[in-house]
């Protein structure tokens, strides 16, 4: 069995329409992601492409279990993770996986120290492991004089760094980046592609959602999408 | 989660301020809606009647009575007056009766039989208009109680007190009881008294030229004439049947006065029940907006959280965690609120029910606004978050 495994999966949304008199209308739906299927071993580093409105970030929704399938079966580590209490959900989201996205989503009233050090604080880790964790994060990509400062006072590139810091808190072993570069410059963008590939090259999983090819050429497969579908 | 409640409560420090300015002024409505409207109403004047009442105080009718001139004539008056047919002439006047230990009645009336008759006051077996009289010449009394001697006396049985008329004993024998639950109505106060454990005397029977039956015949002249005729026609009426008698000055006075006044304030207490209505739809409207005042403030500072429950989603918060802080929020600002609301109620002598009504509110408040952010979070916070603008 492979690291992650898609089958058949399918997200359907329901357009519900306002009812016309004397008439039954159901509500109509929208197939976002149809009949998926995919198999990723660790280490791997995909890129999915395709235009706005195609599904990736849907895709990366699922597997991050911030969305429920309608239909087909999720497996993570050969565990059925459609069969996951809300819980185990929130654990799985909490320690193995690692968000990066287009608008870094940062609590604008907490520290840097604090963003980064969110999803400890949802666990029972004490204040001075939690120190050394964040403070290491902090050296590492570079932002340790930026720890008390508030995420208005950042760069976009460092505040995408703080994004991956604090996906990189509880050491996962999947990050999924949805537009990552989306909203820097070129050479910060760069910047930040290098360190996920960094990071890929220390045996993370990444999947990375992106419109870019440029983004995408530093993955070591692609994968297109149109319609919900993989062309 | 008490870290995250403190982040909220600090973040928004202004608006909770502002909440609970607002909250006082809402319990403010409140204490307003509670004011009691109307009181209860006293029982009116019979419609059309007209109050007159007349008495004895006259210096020169008091000093010919007391010397005992012209006995004969006023008790001719007294006659009269209360057996004109153009009017109910209705004499109550009290008296005290004494025992040899204490006070042993605590009302006691002198009443023609006109009282009975007017206020529909019935004894069982009994008729007012033969059975009730007593002799003052011959010191034979007869005396009626009221429904709560029952079980002290019966029919028949005599008993003795001082200082009715002199400080002599005097015996009383009962001639009837008075049934249960019968009432006559003060004229002036308009209360309806219940006539259960008053003692009645009659005013009218045989009466000596002495000093004791003076005195009665003095107190007996204080009564209410009700009539539909105006109060300077009855008043013409008692001057016609003073002069036909050949005496006069009884001092008469127009009630209808009191009763103008009490017409008065009747129309107003009616105004005022119109104004008190108006008042409370009225509050009661601004009680629903302020409630959704409150409402749509929790829910906005509610939602403007949302991007940051979405990144707690992310962060490996499940959803329920999150309804256990936003819960524990609005439930927070809420109690504090209503804290407040306590006590302003209490200083403004707000009642039980106004505190009551008021807890309904913030109960409803608490629904709606958790509801309210539970579909925001469910809805919003996802899609804020995720998805790149390309």
């Amino acid at each position: 069995m492979s690291y992650i495994q898609l089958d058949n999966l399918t997200v359907e949304y329901n357009i519900i329409k306002r009812k016309r008199k004397n008439t039954d209308e159901s509500p109509s739906k929208k197939i976002a992601l149809n009949n998926i299927n995919l198999s990723l071993e660790n280490g791997d580093f995909i890129a999915i492409m395709g235009k706005s409105g195609c599904g990736k970030t849907t895709l990366l929704n699922v597997i991050g279990t911030l969305l429920k399938p309608s239909a087909g079966d999720f497996y993570y580590n050969d565990i059925l993770v459609n069969n996951l209490n809300e819980k185990a959900l929130s654990d799985y989201r909490n320690s193995e996986v690692g968000f990066v996205v287009q608008h870094y989503a940062l609590v604008d009233d907490m520290t840097v120290y604090d963003n980064i050090a969110l999803p400890l604080s949802f666990r029972h880790i004490s204040k001075k492991e939690i120190k050394e964790r964040v403070s290491s994060l902090l050296n590492k990509l570079d932002i340790s004089d930026k720890a008390l400062n508030y995420p208005f006072e950042l760069s976009g590139g460092e505040k995408q760094r703080v994004a991956i810091a604090r996906a990189l808190i509880n050491n996962p072993s999947l990050i999924l980046a949805d537009e990552p570069t989306g909203a820097l410059d070129e050479a910060t963008g760069k910047e930040v592609m290098n360190l996920l590939k960094s990071l890929n090259k220390k045996g993370i999983t990444i999947i990375l959602a992106t419109h870019d090819s440029d983004v995408a050429s530093y993955a070591n497969k692609i994968l297109r999408m149109r319609d919900g579908s993989f062309i | 989660m008490i870290k995250e409640l403190k982040r909220l409560l600090r973040k928004n420090m202004f608006l909770y301020i502002f909440l609970l300015l607002l909250t006082s002024a809402f319990s403010f409505v409140f204490v307003l809606l509670d004011n009691p409207g109307k009181e209860d109403g006293y029982a009116g004047p019979i419609s059309g009647m007209y109050n007159t009442y007349i008495s004895s105080y006259d210096l020169s009718y008091n000093a010919y009575l007391k010397n005992g001139l012209s006995f004969d004539k006023y008790t001719d008056l007294f006659n009269s007056l209360s057996t004109y047919d153009k009017w109910e002439y209705v004499t109550q006047t009290s008296f005290p009766i004494k025992t040899d230990d204490d006070v042993f009645f605590s009302d006691n009336l002198l009443v023609t039989n006109n009282f009975f008759s007017h206020y529909g006051i019935t004894a069982e077996n009994f008729d007012f208009n033969t059975g009730f009289s007593s002799s003052y010449a011959e010191k034979t009394y007869s005396i009626v109680l009221g429904s709560d001697y029952k079980s002290m006396y019966s029919v028949g049985d005599e008993f003795t007190t001082f200082d009715f008329l002199t400080d002599e004993e005097t015996t009383f024998t009962i001639v009837a009881f008075v049934d249960k639950d019968c009432y006559y109505t003060d004229p002036y106060s308009k209360e309806k008294i219940s006539c259960d454990n008053y003692s009645f005397i009659p005013i009218l029977g045989e009466l000596a030229n002495n000093r004791d039956c003076r005195d009665l015949l003095e107190k007996s002249f204080s009564g209410f004439i009700f009539s539909e005729k105006s109060f300077f026609e009855v008043e013409k009426e008692i001057r016609f049947l003073e002069n036909e008698v050949g005496i006069g000055s009884l001092k008469v006075v127009d009630t209808d006065n009191t009763y103008r006044y009490q017409e008065w304030s009747k129309r107003y207490e009616r105004m005022s029940d119109e104004v008190y209505d108006y008042i409370n739809k009225v509050t009661w409207i601004l009680s629903i907006c302020l409630a959704l005042i409150i409402g749509f403030l929790l829910t906005s500072i509610l939602y403007k959280e949302s991007y940051t429950w979405g990144i707690y989603l992310m962060c490996g918060r499940s959803i329920s965690d999150i309804q256990k802080i936003l819960l524990s929020f609005v439930l927070s600002l809420c109690l504090i609120c209503d804290l407040v609301s306590i006590i302003v109620i209490c200083l403004s002598k707000g009642s039980l029910i106004c505190i009551a009504k008021l807890q309904f509110m913030y109960l409803v408040i608490v629904a709606i606004s958790y509801l309210a952010c539970h579909r925001v979070l469910k809805i919003n916070s996802l899609s804020l978050l995720i998805g790149g603008k390309e």
